[in-house]
């Protein structure tokens, strides 16, 4: 056996555990150039919970028990030694627990509220169905992760009737566009690409108005360009106006200066170019579309921003469909309606939980929140507040308030709490505290050198 | 005890030549409360801060912030054609034309350019889609702010001096009641007076009288308006005496003497040399202890929530640390070193103001009250402060290993110990701070763990370190080792601390994220790479000769 006995020899040195420890750093390092470049679900993925991690993570592991048992028969001496290694594994023991029992979601409730649907970060593609277009039963729900499995490698598919759907390509970064097209329906309203330049600026901008909007505005600063259905009056700006009439499906224009003062106007037709006479400032007309909607449209990033969302393409019936995350896609058949929904996994709790109320504290004088506060309503009757640092723990979950939307007045619209659940909570404090108490009772412990020295004359050379 | 006396004598004489200088008008309006920033604070520090957003310092043409932020207010038409509105970034000069001899220009220059306000209008589009400003956008949101800070205190609505008994906002300027606003006229008549006669350069002083009185006068109206909202007064002055003072200033020149006494003892052994070298550090350190306690009342914190702060503050345990370290050991290097690291952060506070900004800024709701922030915060940087200390010893380790490694084998087996010593009690500190971070991060958000970059990081330099003494374990890492590794690793310590606020710019800690510097702090990781470098290619010649020769 004396392969064997050269493993054991490699496991217990202590030279392999200083490459284990720096491939361990070097890869946590790694992982945050990651999460900077793309963002914290990529470097999770594809780093901190990889396979290689957890290999030299188990690695550590199993280094750290062989030098144990290479120590045997224990003496006094070696307790805090045997406190930070026992204390690593049970503290890496803890944090497995948590990661294949616990629940980390969040639970987003308006005021008056009552909910118990916690999403989670896990991605679900659902499929419903109607025969009638209003009832809808759901058919088909799967959790998916196209970060680590694209599609474009292995289509998921499902079978919908005689149809197959076929997920067929992903972009875990895609840009949502909107786009302005021409559309059939007459109660859809004008859009207008226009273009300013002369030497220094040049910008070109849509002006859209949609179904029972009245005007749309570009502010450029020192000039706005407005486009409405009704006069316009306000002055101290100088003013490009389109006009658009919506019986004759025309529009015209006028340049007005601050004071109001018209000095251009005329008929707007797509492809005309007029010099504004501000600081030879030329005025393209770059489309004119008399009936014009939104569209939805994706394109793929390499680099998240916060505008981003991960979405997938899909194919039916031979047609092509981009559906981004947390939104639905309606398909139909001759006699079927299907919605497709991808989006954040959601668990329900076994209880509800009603926001009473909601308060931001600002700091004087700013919108700046300086804490902030949810009033909730267990499903026992009590009230209780939570706030930051203040969590709320109930059935063996804890809610946090994390955060809170509000609407361009400063009204709080939701409340965002985190609710969790750590079987492995008990371990990692345990295995902390032995790693924290081992560390510092080794570096005072003196006979420790002369220990080592005695036990592993070869290493010390 | 004789060198506490001789420190406290030599700290005496200092701070009488602190406060003996000069009195001008806008002291007597410094301790005027005003409100910006969602709190009360002394209309000095509003002065500072504001012609620091503009003209880059705390002074203009050798006046006094205080005397030159409010003539913007009074005498605005001299202003609007003074050249002293800064842009900083060459790029965003050019972009806007500017005269490219110059970076200070007129606000009315500025105000005409067409193309400020097409860029701001652009800058703001890419806020509102929410994306990451580059460095060139930064600047353009500078300019705003600085340009619309300039338009609103001439236009007198950014001065908030009186608080307004209906709401939280206080009472601009141009919207004071008119009693109010009558008292303000009086005070800044008189405030015109008396500057008038300092330009003028009568020898005999200006009479202050008026002004004084008349600041009382509009100071008791505006407080009767709603005393509750009014301020603390003694925070007021607290904060003045902050500005005023410049305790990190003094601070310094007491560790920079500390750390010459202390180099000359260890050169000619001179105890009474050494003696005051322990004297001037300990008053060093009490005008450091003494300035983070004004910002610890001010902010009712520790003060180590941002990045000047932290600056501050590992300098602070380093000395700490060395202190006990020389006491018990009886070695002479500890002290002198964290002398020098002290020297080295409080200069750089004061060097760097648009990195390592010292506005006193209220906190993000998370970081309010909590016991398990501050703790993991300053363990963790008292940590910083231990690699730092191993860090510096071993830089001027390196020094010995340079000139002659046999005739300073004694030092460098001192420092050596002491290396290694440091980076001991730093592994127990970073290893308790990453696990009381972890309690705190359960305790506010549910999660103990979560790979955070500011967090990794510390692992990352926890696993750099422990490396290191495992290395030293099995003898790979020797005495040079030591020290080449304490350098090199710095480098993880340097990451955790500012890299990745500042580098990398994501996670959960953007509370603490700011921009600029990133060359220096390069620079200064480069360079001590190279000096390691050096030393050691030095070093292999040498014995590979010895080699030869034996």
């Amino acid at each position: 056996m004396k392969w064997l006995d050269r493993i054991y020899r490699i496991l217990i040195s202590v030279k392999l555990a200083v490459v284990v420890i720096l491939v361990l750093g070097g890869l946590s390092a790694i992982g945050t150039i990651y999460e900077s470049r793309y963002d914290a679900e990529y470097a999770q993925k594809l780093i901190y919970h990889s396979p290689l991690m957890y290999f030299f993570l188990g690695l550590m592991c199993v280094q750290l028990i062989m030098v144990m048992i290479d120590r045997w028969p224990w003496k006094w001496r070696h307790s805090p030694f045997l406190l930070a290694h026992v204390g690593i594994i049970i503290t890496l023991a803890g944090s497995l627990v948590t990661r294949y029992w616990g629940l980390d979601g969040t639970l987003s409730l308006s005021i008056g509220e009552k909910g118990h649907q916690v999403t989670v970060n896990d991605r679900q593609l659902s499929i419903y169905a109607s025969f009638d277009g209003q009832k809808f039963t759901p058919i088909a729900e799967r959790t998916v992760d196209f970060l680590l499995n694209p599609p474009s490698d292995q289509p998921v598919e499902f079978r919908l009737g005689d149809d197959l759907l076929s997920v067929f390509d992903y972009a875990h970064y895609a840009y949502q566009k909107q786009e302005i097209v021409a559309s059939t329906s007459e109660f859809d309203g004008p859009g207008i690409r226009f273009q300013l330049q002369n030497d220094n600026v040049n910008i070109s901008r849509w002006l859209f108005l949609g179904r029972g909007q009245g005007q749309d505005l570009a502010d450029l600063g020192p000039a706005q360009v407005v486009l409405t259905d009704s006069p316009y009056k306000k002055l101290g700006q100088n003013t490009i106006v389109f006009h658009f009439a919506s019986p004759q499906r025309q529009a015209d224009y006028e340049i007005r200066n601050k004071e109001g003062k018209v000095l251009k106007s005329g008929e707007l037709t797509e492809g005309m170019s007029i010099d504004t006479g501000w600081m030879g400032l030329q005025l393209r007309i770059l489309r004119f579309i008399p009936q014009a909607k939104r569209q939805l449209t994706y394109e793929k990033r390499e680099q998240p921003s916060p505008a981003t969302v991960s979405a997938l393409r899909v194919k039916f019936r031979g047609e092509e469909h981009w559906l981004g995350s947390n939104s639905v896609l309606r398909l139909f058949t001759e006699n079927t309606a299907y919605v497709v929904s991808y989006g954040n996994r959601r668990v329900s709790l076994p209880f509800d939980l009603t926001l009473k109320d909601f308060r931001v504290g600002r700091y004087q004088g700013t919108m700046r929140a300086m804490s902030y506060e949810s009033d909730v309503l267990t499903n026992d009757g009590n009230q209780v507040t939570i706030s930051m640092n203040n969590p709320l723990k109930h059935q063996g979950f804890t809610f946090y308030q994390a955060s809170f939307q509000e609407d361009e007045s400063g009204k709080p619209l939701l409340s965002v709490l985190s609710v969790n659940r750590d079987p492995g909570r008990f371990w990692k404090y345990l295995g902390s505290l032995m790693v924290t108490l081992g560390a510092i009772l080794l570096f005072y412990d003196k006979s420790l050198k002369r220990w080592a020295k005695e036990k592993a004359p070869g290493e010390m050379a | 005890m004789r060198f506490i006396k001789t420190g406290i004598l030599l700290g005496s004489i200092f701070l009488s030549l602190a406060s003996a200088w000069g009195s001008s008008a806008g002291d007597l309006l410094r301790d005027l409360p005003v409100q910006q920033g969602g709190r009360v604070k002394p209309y000095d520090s509003f002065a500072r801060e504001s012609l620091k957003l503009l003209y880059g310092r705390e002074k203009f043409g050798g006046r006094e912030a205080a005397d030159v932020v409010l003539t913007w207010l009074l005498i605005p038409e001299h202003w609007d054609d003074a050249q002293f509105v800064q842009v900083r970034h060459s790029g965003l000069r050019e972009a806007l034309k500017l005269d490219k001899e110059r970076i200070y220009y007129s606000p009315k220059e500025l105000f005409l350019n067409e193309r400020v306000g097409l860029l701001i209008q652009e800058m703001r589009t890419k806020l509102q889609a929410q994306e990451k400003l580059n460095p060139y956008f930064q600047a353009v949101q500078t300019l705003e702010n600085q340009l619309s800070l300039y338009h609103g205190i001439k236009f007198g609505q950014a001065l908030l001096v009186a608080p307004d008994p209906a709401g939280d906002t206080w009472l601009a300027v141009a919207r004071l009641p008119a009693p109010l606003g009558e008292k303000f006229a009086t005070m800044t008549k008189a405030f015109i007076k008396v500057v008038t006669a300092e330009a003028e350069g009568s020898s005999a002083k200006a009479d202050l009288g008026p002004l004084q009185a008349a600041v009382n006068e509009f100071r008791e109206l505006a407080r009767q308006q709603a005393p509750e909202k009014y301020g603390n007064d003694r925070k007021i002055k607290t904060e003045v005496h902050l500005n005023t003072f410049h305790p990190f200033m003094w601070s310094w020149i007491f560790y920079l003497v500390a750390s010459l006494s202390l180099l000359g003892a260890s050169v000619n052994r001179r105890r009474s040399l050494y003696i005051v070298g322990w004297g001037a550090a300990i008053v060093g350190f009490g005008l450091h202890t003494y300035g983070m306690g004004l910002r610890s009342y001010l902010l009712g914190r520790p003060p180590v929530s941002n990045m000047y702060e932290t600056v501050v503050w590992v300098p602070w345990g380093t000395m700490i640390l060395a202190a006990i370290m020389e006491w018990k050991s009886r070695g002479r290097i500890y002290l002198l070193v964290s002398s020098l690291v002290a020297v080295f952060c409080l200069i750089l506070t004061d060097m760097a103001p648009s990195v390592l900004d010292k506005t006193l800024s209220p906190l993000e709701p998370v970081l309010r009250d909590n016991f398990w922030l501050t703790t993991h915060v300053l363990v963790i940087t008292l940590s910083y402060a231990a690699f730092f200390l191993a860090f510096a010893l071993a830089d001027v380790q390196l020094f010995y290993f340079l000139r002659d490694e046999k005739r300073f084998a004694a030092k460098i087996e001192e420092t050596n110990k002491a290396i290694y010593r440091a980076i001991q009690i730093g592994i127990i500190l970073l290893g308790g701070g990453i696990i009381l971070g972890g309690v705190w991060a359960d305790y506010s958000w549910g999660r103990f763990w979560g790979w955070d970059p500011k967090e990794t990081w510390a692992l990352i330099a926890w696993f750099g370190y422990l490396a290191i003494l495992h290395g030293r374990l099995v003898g790979w890492i020797r005495q040079f080792g030591m020290a080449v590794s304490s350098v090199l690793s710095f480098s993880l310590v340097i990451m955790a601390w500012y890299g990745v606020n500042f580098v990398l710019g994501a996670g959960l800690h953007s509370y603490g994220f700011g921009a600029g510097g990133v060359e220096y702090v390069s620079a200064f990781v480069a360079l001590h790479i190279l000096w390691v470098v050096y030393v050691a290619t030095v070093r292999q010649s040498r014995l590979r000769t010895n080699q030869q020769s034996a």
